[in-house]
Protein backbone atom coordinates (compact mmCIF):
# COMPACT_ATOMS: atom_id res chain seq x y z
CA UNK A 1 0.00 0.00 0.00
CA UNK A 2 1.16 3.54 -0.67
CA UNK A 3 1.53 6.04 2.16
CA UNK A 4 -1.75 7.68 1.18
CA UNK A 5 -3.57 4.36 1.17
CA UNK A 6 -2.17 3.46 4.57
CA UNK A 7 -3.18 6.86 5.92
CA UNK A 8 -6.69 6.58 4.47
CA UNK A 9 -7.13 3.15 6.01
CA UNK A 10 -5.84 4.30 9.41
CA UNK A 11 -7.94 7.49 9.53
CA UNK A 12 -11.10 5.64 8.44
CA UNK A 13 -10.55 2.96 11.06
CA UNK A 14 -9.34 5.07 13.99
CA UNK A 15 -11.11 8.39 13.59
CA UNK A 16 -14.23 7.66 11.57
CA UNK A 17 -14.97 4.25 13.05
CA UNK A 18 -15.76 3.16 9.50
CA UNK A 19 -13.13 0.93 7.91
CA UNK A 20 -13.09 1.31 4.14
CA UNK A 21 -14.73 4.77 4.11
CA UNK A 22 -13.39 6.86 1.23
CA UNK A 23 -11.71 10.05 2.43
CA UNK A 24 -10.74 12.76 -0.07
CA UNK A 25 -7.00 13.41 0.25
CA UNK A 26 -7.60 17.16 0.45
CA UNK A 27 -10.36 16.97 3.09
CA UNK A 28 -9.59 19.33 6.00
CA UNK A 29 -9.30 16.84 8.86
CA UNK A 30 -8.98 19.53 11.54
CA UNK A 31 -11.89 21.76 10.58
CA UNK A 32 -14.11 18.76 9.93
CA UNK A 33 -13.42 17.59 13.51
CA UNK A 34 -12.01 14.26 12.33
CA UNK A 35 -8.69 15.06 13.97
CA UNK A 36 -8.30 17.08 17.18
CA UNK A 37 -5.19 17.71 19.23
CA UNK A 38 -5.52 14.38 21.05
CA UNK A 39 -6.03 12.68 17.70
CA UNK A 40 -2.88 14.39 16.41
CA UNK A 41 -0.87 12.84 19.26
CA UNK A 42 -2.32 9.43 18.44
CA UNK A 43 -1.53 9.96 14.76
CA UNK A 44 2.07 10.98 15.56
CA UNK A 45 2.64 7.84 17.63
CA UNK A 46 1.25 5.74 14.76
CA UNK A 47 3.40 7.52 12.14
CA UNK A 48 6.53 7.05 14.26
CA UNK A 49 5.84 3.33 14.58
CA UNK A 50 4.56 2.65 11.08
CA UNK A 51 7.04 4.69 9.08
CA UNK A 52 10.11 4.67 11.36
CA UNK A 53 9.90 8.47 11.40
CA UNK A 54 11.22 10.69 14.17
CA UNK A 55 8.92 13.63 14.90
CA UNK A 56 10.17 16.57 16.92
CA UNK A 57 8.15 19.24 18.74
CA UNK A 58 8.94 21.66 15.91
CA UNK A 59 7.06 19.39 13.51
CA UNK A 60 3.85 19.75 15.48
CA UNK A 61 2.52 22.39 13.15
CA UNK A 62 -1.19 21.69 12.63
CA UNK A 63 -0.64 22.45 8.94
CA UNK A 64 1.31 19.18 8.69
CA UNK A 65 -1.84 17.36 9.76
CA UNK A 66 -4.42 19.35 7.83
CA UNK A 67 -5.30 16.62 5.29
CA UNK A 68 -4.29 13.13 4.26
CA UNK A 69 -2.30 14.73 1.46
CA UNK A 70 -0.36 17.03 3.80
CA UNK A 71 0.27 14.20 6.27
CA UNK A 72 1.63 12.05 3.46
CA UNK A 73 3.99 14.84 2.38
CA UNK A 74 5.06 15.30 5.97
CA UNK A 75 5.68 11.55 6.43
CA UNK A 76 7.81 11.46 3.31
CA UNK A 77 9.86 14.39 4.58
CA UNK A 78 10.11 13.02 8.12
CA UNK A 79 11.62 9.65 7.51
CA UNK A 80 12.11 6.53 5.52
CA UNK A 81 8.80 5.39 4.12
CA UNK A 82 7.83 1.79 4.57
CA UNK A 83 5.41 0.48 1.97
CA UNK A 84 3.19 -2.33 3.12
CA UNK A 85 2.62 -5.08 0.56
CA UNK B 1 -3.82 53.32 31.31
CA UNK B 2 -6.04 56.06 32.62
CA UNK B 3 -9.80 55.91 33.16
CA UNK B 4 -9.96 53.54 36.11
CA UNK B 5 -13.44 54.65 37.20
CA UNK B 6 -15.07 52.51 34.53
CA UNK B 7 -13.13 49.43 35.47
CA UNK B 8 -15.76 47.85 37.67
CA UNK B 9 -14.05 44.48 37.86
CA UNK B 10 -10.93 46.02 39.38
CA UNK B 11 -8.83 44.07 36.89
CA UNK B 12 -7.10 46.94 35.11
CA UNK B 13 -6.70 48.83 38.40
CA UNK B 14 -5.01 45.82 40.01
CA UNK B 15 -2.67 45.49 37.06
CA UNK B 16 -1.76 49.15 37.27
CA UNK B 17 -0.84 48.59 40.91
CA UNK B 18 1.44 45.76 39.85
CA UNK B 19 3.10 48.07 37.32
CA UNK B 20 3.73 50.63 40.05
CA UNK B 21 5.05 48.00 42.46
CA UNK B 22 7.38 46.25 40.03
CA UNK B 23 6.76 46.77 36.33
CA UNK B 24 9.56 44.36 35.46
CA UNK B 25 7.96 41.40 37.22
CA UNK B 26 6.54 38.80 34.88
CA UNK B 27 2.85 38.94 34.00
CA UNK B 28 2.64 36.46 31.13
CA UNK B 29 4.79 33.59 29.96
CA UNK B 30 4.37 32.19 26.46
CA UNK B 31 6.29 29.49 24.61
CA UNK B 32 8.82 32.01 23.37
CA UNK B 33 8.80 35.02 25.68
CA UNK B 34 8.03 36.55 29.05
CA UNK B 35 6.04 39.77 29.28
CA UNK B 36 6.37 42.10 32.26
CA UNK B 37 3.49 44.06 33.79
CA UNK B 38 4.82 47.36 32.41
CA UNK B 39 4.97 45.94 28.88
CA UNK B 40 1.46 44.52 29.23
CA UNK B 41 0.24 47.91 30.42
CA UNK B 42 1.81 49.69 27.45
CA UNK B 43 0.27 47.14 25.09
CA UNK B 44 -3.17 47.68 26.64
CA UNK B 45 -2.70 51.47 26.37
CA UNK B 46 -2.02 51.20 22.65
CA UNK B 47 -4.94 48.86 22.04
CA UNK B 48 -7.20 51.11 24.12
CA UNK B 49 -6.37 53.99 21.79
CA UNK B 50 -7.17 51.82 18.76
CA UNK B 51 -10.49 50.75 20.27
CA UNK B 52 -11.46 54.34 20.97
CA UNK B 53 -10.40 55.46 17.49
CA UNK B 54 -12.48 52.67 15.95
CA UNK B 55 -15.55 53.83 17.88
CA UNK B 56 -15.73 50.98 20.41
CA UNK B 57 -17.50 52.21 23.56
CA UNK B 58 -19.31 50.76 26.60
CA UNK B 59 -22.51 51.10 24.55
CA UNK B 60 -21.23 49.15 21.52
CA UNK B 61 -19.46 46.36 23.39
CA UNK B 62 -16.64 44.25 21.95
CA UNK B 63 -16.39 40.60 20.98
CA UNK B 64 -12.86 39.20 21.08
CA UNK B 65 -11.71 36.09 19.25
CA UNK B 66 -10.02 34.59 22.25
CA UNK B 67 -6.87 32.98 20.90
CA UNK B 68 -4.61 32.49 23.89
CA UNK B 69 -2.04 35.19 23.19
CA UNK B 70 -0.54 38.31 24.73
CA UNK B 71 -2.30 40.71 22.28
CA UNK B 72 -5.69 39.17 23.09
CA UNK B 73 -5.08 39.53 26.82
CA UNK B 74 -3.98 43.12 26.19
CA UNK B 75 -7.23 43.71 24.28
CA UNK B 76 -9.38 42.39 27.12
CA UNK B 77 -7.49 44.53 29.62
CA UNK B 78 -7.90 47.61 27.44
CA UNK B 79 -11.63 46.94 27.17
CA UNK B 80 -11.87 46.45 30.96
CA UNK B 81 -10.13 49.77 31.50
CA UNK B 82 -12.60 51.50 29.20
CA UNK B 83 -15.60 49.79 30.81
CA UNK B 84 -16.50 47.99 27.58
CA UNK B 85 -18.60 44.81 27.93
CA UNK B 86 -16.48 42.10 26.33
CA UNK B 87 -17.51 38.78 24.83
CA UNK B 88 -14.78 36.14 24.80
CA UNK B 89 -15.47 34.05 21.77
CA UNK B 90 -13.92 30.67 21.05
CA UNK B 91 -11.90 30.76 17.82
CA UNK B 92 -13.02 27.16 17.27
CA UNK B 93 -16.74 27.92 17.02
CA UNK B 94 -18.13 27.08 13.58
CA UNK B 95 -18.91 30.21 11.52
CA UNK B 96 -22.70 30.04 11.84
CA UNK B 97 -22.51 29.49 15.60
CA UNK B 98 -20.06 32.33 15.99
CA UNK B 99 -22.41 34.68 14.16
CA UNK B 100 -25.28 33.52 16.36
CA UNK B 101 -23.27 34.13 19.54
CA UNK B 102 -22.21 37.55 18.27
CA UNK B 103 -25.77 38.52 17.54
CA UNK B 104 -26.93 37.13 20.88
CA UNK B 105 -24.34 39.24 22.72
CA UNK B 106 -25.35 42.44 20.94
CA UNK B 107 -21.68 43.41 20.51
CA UNK B 108 -21.06 46.00 17.81
CA UNK B 109 -17.38 45.22 17.15
CA UNK B 110 -15.24 42.13 16.70
CA UNK B 111 -11.54 42.07 17.59
CA UNK B 112 -9.46 39.48 15.75
CA UNK B 113 -5.88 40.36 16.57
CA UNK B 114 -4.42 37.82 14.17
CA UNK B 115 -6.64 38.83 11.25
CA UNK B 116 -5.91 41.46 8.57
CA UNK B 117 -8.43 43.87 10.15
CA UNK B 118 -7.95 43.67 13.92
CA UNK B 119 -11.17 45.57 14.75
CA UNK B 120 -14.23 45.26 12.53
CA UNK B 121 -17.78 46.51 12.91
CA UNK B 122 -20.55 43.92 13.33
CA UNK B 123 -23.69 44.47 11.28
CA UNK B 124 -27.11 44.81 12.97
CA UNK B 125 -25.73 44.82 16.51
CA UNK B 126 -28.28 45.76 19.14
CA UNK B 127 -25.79 46.75 21.85
CA UNK B 128 -24.86 44.54 24.81
CA UNK B 129 -26.53 44.54 28.19
CA UNK B 130 -24.74 46.20 31.04
CA UNK B 131 -22.08 43.70 32.13
CA UNK B 132 -18.30 43.28 32.26
CA UNK B 133 -17.63 39.98 30.57
CA UNK B 134 -19.62 37.59 28.43
CA UNK B 135 -18.78 33.93 28.00
CA UNK B 136 -20.56 31.28 25.97
CA UNK B 137 -21.47 28.06 27.71
CA UNK B 138 -19.38 25.07 26.71
CA UNK B 139 -22.43 23.42 25.21
CA UNK B 140 -22.66 21.73 21.88
CA UNK B 141 -23.52 25.19 20.64
CA UNK B 142 -26.39 24.56 18.27
CA UNK B 143 -27.95 27.38 20.28
CA UNK B 144 -25.09 29.23 21.97
CA UNK B 145 -25.94 30.71 25.33
CA UNK B 146 -24.19 33.96 26.08
CA UNK B 147 -23.62 34.25 29.82
CA UNK B 148 -23.43 37.83 31.13
CA UNK B 149 -21.06 38.39 34.07
CA UNK B 150 -21.49 41.61 36.00
CA UNK B 151 -18.47 43.62 37.13
CA UNK B 152 -19.18 43.10 40.84
CA UNK B 153 -19.47 39.33 40.43
CA UNK B 154 -16.17 39.19 38.55
CA UNK B 155 -14.52 41.39 41.19
CA UNK B 156 -15.75 39.08 43.97
CA UNK B 157 -14.39 36.06 42.12
CA UNK B 158 -10.98 37.71 41.60
CA UNK B 159 -10.77 38.38 45.36
CA UNK B 160 -11.97 34.89 46.31
CA UNK B 161 -9.47 33.25 43.94
CA UNK B 162 -6.65 35.32 45.35
CA UNK B 163 -7.26 34.38 48.99
CA UNK B 164 -8.32 30.77 48.46
CA UNK B 165 -5.43 29.79 46.21
CA UNK B 166 -2.71 32.12 47.55
CA UNK B 167 -2.31 34.07 44.32
CA UNK B 168 0.16 36.94 44.47
CA UNK B 169 3.34 38.56 43.16
CA UNK B 170 6.05 36.17 41.97
CA UNK B 171 3.64 33.27 42.07
CA UNK B 172 2.77 31.57 38.80
CA UNK B 173 -0.43 29.85 37.70
CA UNK B 174 -0.65 27.47 34.77
CA UNK B 175 -3.18 28.35 32.09
CA UNK B 176 -4.18 25.18 30.25
CA UNK B 177 -7.81 25.95 29.41
CA UNK B 178 -8.81 28.09 26.43
CA UNK B 179 -9.04 31.78 27.24
CA UNK B 180 -12.80 31.85 26.63
CA UNK B 181 -13.41 29.15 29.28
CA UNK B 182 -14.54 30.20 32.75
CA UNK B 183 -11.44 28.44 34.15
CA UNK B 184 -9.36 31.31 32.79
CA UNK B 185 -11.04 33.67 35.24
CA UNK B 186 -8.80 32.07 37.87
CA UNK B 187 -5.61 31.03 36.16
CA UNK B 188 -5.29 34.13 33.97
CA UNK B 189 -7.40 37.04 35.23
CA UNK B 190 -7.39 36.46 39.02
CA UNK B 191 -3.70 35.58 38.81
CA UNK B 192 -2.86 38.81 36.96
CA UNK B 193 -5.10 40.87 39.25
CA UNK B 194 -3.15 39.48 42.21
CA UNK B 195 0.16 40.49 40.62
CA UNK B 196 1.14 36.93 39.73
CA UNK B 197 2.17 35.49 36.41
CA UNK B 198 0.18 33.27 34.12
CA UNK B 199 2.03 30.61 32.14
CA UNK B 200 0.06 30.32 28.91
CA UNK B 201 -0.07 26.88 27.34
CA UNK B 202 -1.47 26.74 23.81
CA UNK B 203 -4.02 24.23 22.60
CA UNK B 204 -1.50 22.14 20.67
CA UNK B 205 0.85 21.90 23.65
CA UNK B 206 -1.73 21.42 26.41
CA UNK B 207 -2.05 17.70 25.74
CA UNK B 208 1.70 17.11 25.56
CA UNK B 209 2.24 16.06 29.15
CA UNK B 210 6.04 16.18 29.07
CA UNK B 211 6.09 19.77 27.80
CA UNK B 212 3.46 20.88 30.32
CA UNK B 213 5.43 19.35 33.21
CA UNK B 214 8.59 21.03 31.88
CA UNK B 215 6.84 24.43 31.94
CA UNK B 216 5.54 23.80 35.48
CA UNK B 217 9.07 23.04 36.73
CA UNK B 218 10.76 25.80 34.72
CA UNK B 219 8.46 28.58 35.96
CA UNK B 220 7.91 27.12 39.44
CA UNK B 221 4.17 27.07 38.94
CA UNK B 222 2.15 27.15 42.19
CA UNK B 223 -1.36 26.60 40.83
CA UNK B 224 -2.42 23.98 38.29
CA UNK B 225 -6.08 23.85 37.31
CA UNK B 226 -7.35 21.38 34.71
CA UNK B 227 -9.97 18.86 33.71
CA UNK B 228 -8.88 15.23 34.35
CA UNK B 229 -7.83 14.64 30.72
CA UNK B 230 -4.85 16.99 31.07
CA UNK B 231 -3.71 15.36 34.32
CA UNK B 232 -3.93 11.99 32.57
CA UNK B 233 -1.59 13.27 29.86
CA UNK B 234 0.86 14.65 32.46
CA UNK B 235 0.96 11.32 34.29
CA UNK B 236 1.88 9.49 31.10
CA UNK B 237 4.99 11.68 30.86
CA UNK B 238 5.85 12.19 34.54
CA UNK B 239 9.47 11.54 35.51
CA UNK B 240 9.35 12.52 39.17
CA UNK B 241 7.63 14.68 41.77
CA UNK B 242 7.27 18.43 41.35
CA UNK B 243 7.43 20.11 44.74
CA UNK B 244 6.73 23.66 43.54
CA UNK B 245 3.00 23.13 43.00
CA UNK B 246 0.93 24.14 46.03
CA UNK B 247 -2.60 23.96 44.65
CA UNK B 248 -4.02 21.45 42.19
CA UNK B 249 -7.59 22.03 41.08
CA UNK B 250 -9.49 19.21 39.43
CA UNK B 251 -12.67 20.37 37.79
CA UNK B 252 -15.10 19.78 34.97
CA UNK B 253 -15.39 16.03 35.20
CA UNK B 254 -14.94 12.97 37.38
CA UNK B 255 -11.36 11.88 37.95
CA UNK B 256 -10.38 8.20 37.84
CA UNK B 257 -8.67 6.53 40.81
CA UNK B 258 -5.51 5.98 38.76
CA UNK B 259 -5.29 9.64 37.74
CA UNK B 260 -6.06 10.83 41.26
CA UNK B 261 -3.35 8.62 42.78
CA UNK B 262 -0.90 9.76 40.10
CA UNK B 263 -1.65 13.46 40.66
CA UNK B 264 -0.87 13.06 44.36
CA UNK B 265 2.45 11.42 43.47
CA UNK B 266 3.67 14.03 40.98
CA UNK B 267 2.45 16.99 43.06
CA UNK B 268 3.22 15.63 46.55
CA UNK B 269 3.09 18.98 48.39
CA UNK B 270 -0.08 20.31 46.79
CA UNK B 271 -3.50 20.75 48.29
CA UNK B 272 -5.82 18.94 45.91
CA UNK B 273 -9.14 20.71 45.33
CA UNK B 274 -12.13 19.13 43.66
CA UNK B 275 -14.14 22.13 42.43
CA UNK B 276 -17.72 22.03 41.19
CA UNK B 277 -19.27 24.90 39.29
CA UNK B 278 -20.90 26.02 36.06
CA UNK B 279 -20.16 28.91 33.71
CA UNK B 280 -23.37 30.54 34.98
CA UNK B 281 -22.38 30.42 38.66
CA UNK B 282 -18.62 29.92 38.56
CA UNK B 283 -17.13 27.87 41.42
CA UNK B 284 -19.85 26.75 43.81
CA UNK B 285 -18.59 23.74 45.82
CA UNK B 286 -15.11 22.91 47.04
CA UNK B 287 -13.59 19.76 48.47
CA UNK B 288 -9.95 19.93 49.55
CA UNK B 289 -7.59 17.04 50.27
CA UNK B 290 -4.27 17.68 51.98
CA UNK B 291 -1.08 15.77 51.18
CA UNK B 292 -1.26 13.99 54.56
CA UNK B 293 -4.88 12.87 54.21
CA UNK B 294 -5.38 9.13 53.74
CA UNK B 295 -5.74 7.92 50.14
CA UNK B 296 -9.01 9.41 48.85
CA UNK B 297 -11.38 7.15 46.95
CA UNK B 298 -13.20 8.08 43.75
CA UNK B 299 -15.67 9.43 43.00
CA UNK B 300 -14.49 12.40 45.02
CA UNK B 301 -17.20 14.37 46.81
CA UNK B 302 -17.79 17.86 45.43
CA UNK B 303 -17.60 18.98 49.03
CA UNK B 304 -19.48 21.82 50.62
CA UNK B 305 -20.80 25.15 49.33
CA UNK B 306 -18.16 27.89 49.15
CA UNK B 307 -18.68 30.82 51.57
CA UNK B 308 -21.57 32.95 50.39
CA UNK B 309 -23.10 30.16 48.27
CA UNK B 310 -26.69 29.05 48.89
CA UNK B 311 -27.33 25.54 47.60
CA UNK B 312 -30.80 24.02 47.51
CA UNK B 313 -31.71 20.51 46.48
CA UNK B 314 -35.10 20.07 44.85
CA UNK B 315 -36.89 16.74 44.34
CA UNK B 316 -38.74 15.65 41.18
CA UNK B 317 -41.91 17.38 42.38
CA UNK B 318 -40.10 20.66 42.94
CA UNK B 319 -40.11 20.34 46.73
CA UNK B 320 -36.95 21.30 48.65
CA UNK B 321 -34.93 18.43 50.12
CA UNK B 322 -33.90 19.28 53.67
CA UNK B 323 -30.97 17.55 55.30
CA UNK B 324 -29.65 14.36 53.75
CA UNK B 325 -31.08 13.41 50.37
CA UNK B 326 -30.75 13.72 46.59
CA UNK B 327 -32.19 16.33 44.28
CA UNK B 328 -31.57 18.74 41.44
CA UNK B 329 -29.20 21.51 42.49
CA UNK B 330 -30.57 25.05 42.52
CA UNK B 331 -27.78 27.41 43.49
CA UNK B 332 -26.85 31.01 44.04
CA UNK B 333 -23.23 32.17 44.28
CA UNK B 334 -21.47 35.50 44.89
CA UNK B 335 -19.85 35.11 41.45
CA UNK B 336 -23.05 34.34 39.61
CA UNK B 337 -23.90 35.65 36.14
CA UNK B 338 -26.64 38.22 35.64
CA UNK B 339 -28.15 35.67 33.29
CA UNK B 340 -28.30 34.79 29.61
CA UNK B 341 -28.64 37.35 26.85
CA UNK B 342 -31.61 35.41 25.50
CA UNK B 343 -34.68 36.21 27.59
CA UNK B 344 -36.45 32.87 27.04
CA UNK B 345 -33.38 30.85 27.91
CA UNK B 346 -32.86 33.07 30.93
CA UNK B 347 -36.38 32.51 32.21
CA UNK B 348 -35.96 28.73 31.85
CA UNK B 349 -32.77 28.54 33.90
CA UNK B 350 -32.72 31.45 36.33
CA UNK B 351 -35.47 31.78 38.94
CA UNK B 352 -36.16 34.45 41.50
CA UNK B 353 -37.29 33.06 44.85
CA UNK B 354 -40.35 34.75 46.24
CA UNK B 355 -39.15 34.60 49.88
CA UNK B 356 -35.83 36.40 49.41
CA UNK B 357 -36.12 37.98 45.96
CA UNK B 358 -32.74 36.39 45.21
CA UNK B 359 -31.94 34.93 41.79
CA UNK B 360 -30.91 31.27 41.63
CA UNK B 361 -29.54 29.16 38.80
CA UNK B 362 -31.37 25.90 38.14
CA UNK B 363 -28.70 23.37 37.22
CA UNK B 364 -29.31 20.06 35.47
CA UNK B 365 -27.17 18.22 38.03
CA UNK B 366 -28.37 15.73 40.62
CA UNK B 367 -26.55 16.12 43.90
CA UNK B 368 -26.63 13.88 46.98
CA UNK B 369 -26.12 15.44 50.40
CA UNK B 370 -24.84 13.32 53.32
CA UNK B 371 -26.07 13.63 56.89
CA UNK B 372 -22.99 15.73 57.65
CA UNK B 373 -23.63 18.10 54.72
CA UNK B 374 -20.95 16.73 52.40
CA UNK B 375 -22.23 16.74 48.81
CA UNK B 376 -21.67 14.29 45.97
CA UNK B 377 -22.31 14.61 42.22
CA UNK B 378 -24.71 11.86 41.14
CA UNK B 379 -25.24 12.64 37.45
CA UNK B 380 -27.33 14.81 35.19
CA UNK B 381 -31.07 15.17 34.80
CA UNK B 382 -30.74 15.43 31.01
CA UNK B 383 -28.73 13.78 28.24
CA UNK B 384 -25.71 16.02 28.41
CA UNK B 385 -22.28 14.49 28.79
CA UNK B 386 -18.77 15.85 29.24
CA UNK B 387 -16.32 15.17 26.43
CA UNK B 388 -12.84 16.53 27.15
CA UNK B 389 -14.43 18.91 29.63
CA UNK B 390 -16.96 20.24 27.12
CA UNK B 391 -20.67 19.77 27.85
CA UNK B 392 -22.36 18.05 24.91
CA UNK B 393 -26.11 17.59 24.51
CA UNK B 394 -26.80 14.20 22.91
CA UNK B 395 -30.38 15.21 22.09
CA UNK B 396 -29.11 18.22 20.21
CA UNK B 397 -26.58 16.09 18.33
CA UNK B 398 -29.40 13.81 17.14
CA UNK B 399 -31.44 16.81 16.03
CA UNK B 400 -28.50 18.17 14.05
CA UNK B 401 -27.91 14.79 12.40
CA UNK B 402 -31.57 14.46 11.44
CA UNK B 403 -31.35 17.77 9.58
CA UNK B 404 -29.15 16.04 6.98
CA UNK B 405 -31.19 14.99 3.95
CA UNK B 406 -29.88 11.40 3.98
CA UNK B 407 -30.70 10.77 7.65
CA UNK B 408 -33.95 9.17 8.76
CA UNK B 409 -33.17 8.87 12.45
CA UNK B 410 -30.19 8.77 14.78
CA UNK B 411 -29.32 7.38 18.20
CA UNK B 412 -26.37 8.92 20.04
CA UNK B 413 -24.83 7.25 23.04
CA UNK B 414 -21.86 8.14 25.24
CA UNK B 415 -19.65 5.56 26.88
CA UNK B 416 -17.00 6.22 29.54
CA UNK B 417 -13.53 6.79 28.14
CA UNK B 418 -10.46 6.85 30.39
CA UNK B 419 -8.88 9.71 28.44
CA UNK B 420 -11.62 11.98 27.14
CA UNK B 421 -14.19 11.32 29.88
CA UNK B 422 -16.88 10.16 27.50
CA UNK B 423 -16.79 8.96 23.90
CA UNK B 424 -19.80 9.61 21.69
CA UNK B 425 -20.88 7.14 19.04
CA UNK B 426 -23.97 7.32 16.90
CA UNK B 427 -26.09 4.79 15.04
CA UNK B 428 -27.70 6.41 12.02
CA UNK B 429 -30.49 5.12 9.82
CA UNK B 430 -29.99 6.59 6.35
CA UNK B 431 -32.06 6.55 3.17
CA UNK B 432 -29.21 5.09 1.09
CA UNK B 433 -25.63 4.03 1.83
CA UNK B 434 -23.58 6.10 -0.59
CA UNK B 435 -19.77 6.40 -0.77
CA UNK B 436 -18.47 9.23 1.37
CA UNK B 437 -21.64 9.57 3.41
CA UNK B 438 -19.77 9.01 6.69
CA UNK B 439 -17.43 11.91 5.95
CA UNK B 440 -20.34 14.04 4.74
CA UNK B 441 -22.22 13.47 8.00
CA UNK B 442 -19.15 14.35 10.03
CA UNK B 443 -18.73 17.58 8.07
CA UNK B 444 -22.41 18.30 8.56
CA UNK B 445 -22.04 17.90 12.35
CA UNK B 446 -18.86 19.95 12.55
CA UNK B 447 -20.69 22.82 10.83
CA UNK B 448 -23.14 23.17 13.72
CA UNK B 449 -21.57 21.57 16.77
CA UNK B 450 -18.58 22.08 19.01
CA UNK B 451 -15.73 19.85 17.81
CA UNK B 452 -15.95 17.76 20.97
CA UNK B 453 -19.59 17.05 20.11
CA UNK B 454 -18.83 15.41 16.77
CA UNK B 455 -19.16 11.66 17.39
CA UNK B 456 -16.02 9.53 17.50
CA UNK B 457 -17.78 6.77 15.54
CA UNK B 458 -20.64 6.75 13.04
CA UNK B 459 -22.46 3.46 12.39
CA UNK B 460 -24.59 3.75 9.26
CA UNK B 461 -27.35 1.44 8.11
CA UNK B 462 -30.54 1.60 6.04
CA UNK B 463 -32.82 -0.30 8.43
CA UNK B 464 -35.01 1.40 11.03
CA UNK B 465 -33.64 1.82 14.55
CA UNK B 466 -35.08 -0.51 17.23
CA UNK B 467 -37.93 0.85 19.37
CA UNK B 468 -39.00 0.39 22.95
CA UNK B 469 -42.49 -0.86 23.77
CA UNK B 470 -43.58 2.77 24.09
CA UNK B 471 -42.33 3.56 20.59
CA UNK B 472 -39.24 5.52 21.53
CA UNK B 473 -35.87 4.79 19.90
CA UNK B 474 -34.11 2.14 21.97
CA UNK B 475 -30.65 3.68 21.87
CA UNK B 476 -28.90 1.06 23.96
CA UNK B 477 -30.28 -1.78 21.83
CA UNK B 478 -29.31 0.04 18.63
CA UNK B 479 -25.72 0.29 19.84
CA UNK B 480 -25.70 -3.26 21.21
CA UNK B 481 -26.85 -4.61 17.84
CA UNK B 482 -24.10 -2.70 16.03
CA UNK B 483 -21.48 -4.03 18.46
CA UNK B 484 -22.78 -7.60 18.01
CA UNK B 485 -22.63 -7.27 14.22
CA UNK B 486 -19.11 -5.86 14.30
CA UNK B 487 -17.98 -8.68 16.59
CA UNK B 488 -19.33 -11.25 14.13
CA UNK B 489 -17.56 -9.55 11.20
CA UNK B 490 -14.28 -9.41 13.14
Amino acid sequence: MTVIEQLEKYVAQEFLGQPGEAIPTDLDLLNSAILDSLGMLKMIAWIETTFDAVISDQDLDPENFRSIGSIAEFVERAGSVRTVA
Amino acid sequence: MSTAALDGTGLARAIRQSIERDGCSTALVTSDKEVGFAELGRLADGIGEQLTAAGVTPETGLAVLAEKSVPVIGTVLAAAELGIPTLLLSPLLPGATRRQALQESGCGFLADVSGPDPITRVESASGPSNCALMLTTSGSSGTPKVVRLGAAAVARFLRWGRTTFDLGPDRASLSLAPLNFDLSLLDVWATLAAGGSSVLIGEQTALRGAEVLHQIARHRVRLVQAVPLFFHQMLEAAAGPLDCVEHVIVTGDRITQETLDGVRLIFPKALLHNVYGATETNDSFLHTITPTDPRPQVPLPIGRPIDGVTALLVDDDGRPVDGAGTGRLVVRTPFQADGYSDGDLHAASFITRADSGAMFFVTSDRIRRDTDGLCHYEGRCDRKVKVRGVLIDLDELEVVLCRHEAVREAAALATPDPVSGQRISVVVSVTELTPGLGVALRLHCSGSLHRAGVPGAFHLGTGPLPRTTTGKIDRRRAHREVADTERKIA
